[in-house]
């Protein structure tokens, strides 16, 4: 009954959403025509200028790398500080949990242009956008398996009088170090993603490119484009594959 | 920690510092001043414009609805790719072409994806839409099949050992395994999806975004504040649902 109930309740949303959005297969099927279009102009892909981008190209994987490491050496005292296994104080776990959440819902693109408004249209600005968008996401990973270790040896650590930082260093760092790597490694394929595109808003890197060639109609030029970055992800996401399952063997 | 670990780690700061300095932005000495102007004071962020939430509330409610609509067309293409992308499934060279199409899409941002949408059916919801459908659906495929190649052979077994047909194999015992992991991806994606749903009107194609966008170009911090706000609000209705949702499914 209450499945019925739960199916019918999503129907009304969709339907209503359908109806408001006017979404309909005859506008798509006449727009296929201009997305053909589109797609035929990029094809073949014109690598001529890939040379002359390829350091924006390295900026953005500098940009990445960054955001990582920075992002990820700040949250590692905040998931401290989040886990209740850890830090025993509701009051102060639940402040940080709401205030990291609240972090967690500005999108990237948003934080990187408001970055831009603060530190000018660089580099620099994407790097700080992704740093935050980092933390945040590094901070609830951690916190979430912090939460379900092993209590015993914290516990241990306590009865004989134990501080935070030693509960942190004795009894909790040894455990989690591996998969805190792991999920840096994580956040830093989601990085290289993310710093190709807050270029779109002029926050650095190889997304400045996208916006030129495609306010200039050059649309093989997007391609070649799309295509090293399609390389450079799939060699990232290989060896931090790799990395990792190394890591969770340990 | 063992030797090998610390030259990681000075490597690591080694190039940070490098990166830092290469990409410290030159000839932008009014950063202070620029916080406190974008920030607090009587135009700041902090201090948002209510009298424009109207307006941010219908484009709040178009964001959702591209976002709901695109996770669940998403969604359905995921099965039928899922399934044809599952190594135990279907035939090799089938499994491996349909993993690579779906790499290859999941590299194209959401954001390029929907410049290319509104090339062909103009901006609005529509194009937002189907980008989000289509990025999706690269990752939603490859979570999928994963959750189908992780399928326990047994109760399939089972059913065909007292003689049950392969549909009746299907949905006594492999399908009551995948939909509940398949909807829990799904309501995930539904997360990040709303997410990208409320920054996708950057570049047209419907939503907040739009009016972000505006807001932004005019440095009206107010607005900007009151639209972070109104995503900031949506946002955690959307991932207390969805975090509630999934916890009861699994």
């Amino acid at each position: 009954m209450k499945k019925y109930l739960s199916i019918t309740i999503f129907f009304l949303i969709f339907s209503w959403a359908l109806i408001e959005t006017e979404v309909s297969l005859a506008r798509f099927i006449k727009g296929l025509a201009d997305i053909k279009f589109f797609l035929v102009e990029m094809w073949p892909p014109d690598f001529s200028e890939v040379s002359a981008v390829f350091p924006d190209f390295l900026i953005s994987l500098k940009m990445a790398f960054f955001a990582t490491l920075l992002g990820s050496i700040v949250a590692y005292p905040f998931a401290m500080l989040s886990a209740k296994t850890i830090t025993k104080n509701i009051f102060l776990t639940t402040l940080f949990r709401l205030v990291l959440n609240v972090i967690r819902t500005i999108p990237d693109l948003l934080l990187a242009a408001l970055c831009v408004a603060l530190f000018g249209a660089n580099p620099f600005a994407g790097a700080i956008a992704l740093t935050f968008f980092s933390f945040g996401i590094i901070t609830k990973l951690l916190y979430e398996s912090l939460d379900s270790i092993n209590e015993e040896p914290l516990r241990a650590i306590s009865s004989v009088g134990g501080s935070w930082m030693s509960r942190i260093k004795y009894g909790a760092s040894p455990i989690i170090l591996p998969q805190f790597l792991s999920y840096c490694l994580y956040v830093f394929e989601i990085n290289i993603r993310a710093a190709a595109i807050v270029g779109l808003v002029g926050a650095g890197g190889i997304g400045v490119w996208f916006n030129v060639n495609f306010d200039l109609g050059q649309y093989s030029k997007i391609s070649s484009l799309l295509l090293v970055m399609f390389a450079i992800v799939t060699i990232v996401d290989y060896l931090s594959e790799k990395i990792r399952k190394k890591l969770m063997k340990t | 920690m063992n030797k090998k670990n610390w030259v990681l780690w000075i490597i690591g700061l080694i190039s940070f510092f490098y990166i830092t300095i290469e990409i410290w932005p030159q000839g932008n000495k009014k950063g202070a001043e620029m916080f406190s102007k974008v920030f607090s004071g009587e135009n700041g962020l902090l201090n948002p414009e209510w009298g424009i939430m109207p307006s941010i509330s219908s484009g709040l409610i178009e964001s959702f609805q591209i976002a709901i609509i695109g996770t669940t067309f998403a969604g359905i293409f995921a099965l039928i790719f899922g399934f044809l992308g599952s190594e135990n499934i279907s035939p090799k060279p089938v499994s491996i072409f349909c993993k690579l199409l779906m790499n290859a899409i999941r590299t194209i941002p959401e954001i390029l994806m929907a410049i290319i949408f509104i090339v062909g059916v103009g901006p609005g919801a529509f194009a937002g839409i189907l980008a989000l459908g289509f990025h999706s659906i690269g990752t939603l495929s490859k979570l999928t099949a994963e959750i189908i190649e992780s399928l326990d052979p047994k109760p399939m077994e089972a059913v065909l050992a007292v003689g049950g047909s392969r549909l009746s194999t299907f949905r006594y015992s492999a399908w009551p395994q995948i939909l509940p992991e398949f909807l829990s991806i799904l309501i995930y994606r539904l997360e990040i999806n709303i997410r990208a749903a409320s920054v996708l009107g950057m570049v047209g194609a419907g939503g907040i975004g739009k009016t972000l966008f505006f807001a932004l170009m005019s440095r009206n911090w107010n607005n900007v504040g009151a639209i972070i706000l109104g995503i900031i609000v949506v946002v955690t209705i959307v991932d207390f649902f969805s975090s509630r949702i999934r916890a009861k499914l699994i």
